[in-house]
């Protein structure tokens, strides 16, 4: 279901009210990797990711279209060219980092050196719902 | 001022270094030789958001290079 222009604006405001007040009840590494990712989105990343909490990526070597999510595990999305989810890729940085650090490493990773972050990834398939 | 980030678990650790200074740039190259030696990858990165590039040298030039730890699968 496709929402209309004044539901978009409106989950616009919602998400990015829900950003703001949930970054500012976390902890000081929290923030620091939540400044930093958003320091490094270009400007349209930015905006998916204060809207939507996902953005997407294009692949270094294959130009493929990865979108990625804040949001826990199998976060990363690797989209056809309908941009429907052709299958989910896991991969993070080892060590407890935090999870606006753990979303850049992502980023990096499939725009500077694509081909190891894929070999790494276990790749699971899409499942029935949309990406 | 050139920025090297170093991500752990408290976000990520900063260490600038004047690109103009020898006994500054000397350090930096330590850091840079002392992490990719550990397994961290060093992306260059790239201005306002644009892709960065992945760096296995030493490049003074780089203003900001962002060190990554070993990925692995989940």
């Amino acid at each position: 279901m496709r929402a209309s222009p004044l539901g978009c604006i409106l989950l616009q405001i919602w998400w990015r009210t829900v950003s703001l007040v949930s970054v500012r009840r976390r902890s000081g590494a929290y923030k620091r990797g939540f400044e930093l990712l958003k320091a490094n989105l270009a400007p349209d990343q930015l905006n998916q990711f204060l809207t939507y909490r996902r953005f997407d990526v294009v692949g270094g070597v294959s130009g493929r279209i990865y979108r990625i999510r804040f949001a826990g595990a199998m976060n990363v999305e690797e989209l056809d060219e309908k941009g429907e989810c052709a299958r989910r890729l896991c991969f993070f940085p080892e060590g407890q980092l935090v999870e606006g650090d753990v979303v850049l490493t992502q980023k990096a990773a499939l725009e500077s050196f694509e081909t190891d972050a894929l070999a790494i990834a276990n790749k699971f398939p899409p499942r029935l719902y949309r990406c | 001022m050139h920025l090297q980030i170093v991500m752990d678990s408290h976000g990520d650790t900063r260490h600038e270094f004047d690109p103009a200074d020898f006994s500054s740039l000397a350090t930096a190259e330590a850091r840079f030789h002392e992490l990719t030696g550990k397994g961290f990858r060093a992306v260059a990165l790239g201005k306002d958001g644009a892709p960065g590039e992945l760096v296995r040298k030493f490049d003074p030039k780089a203003e900001q290079t962002l060190f990554i730890p070993q990925l692995q699968g989940g």
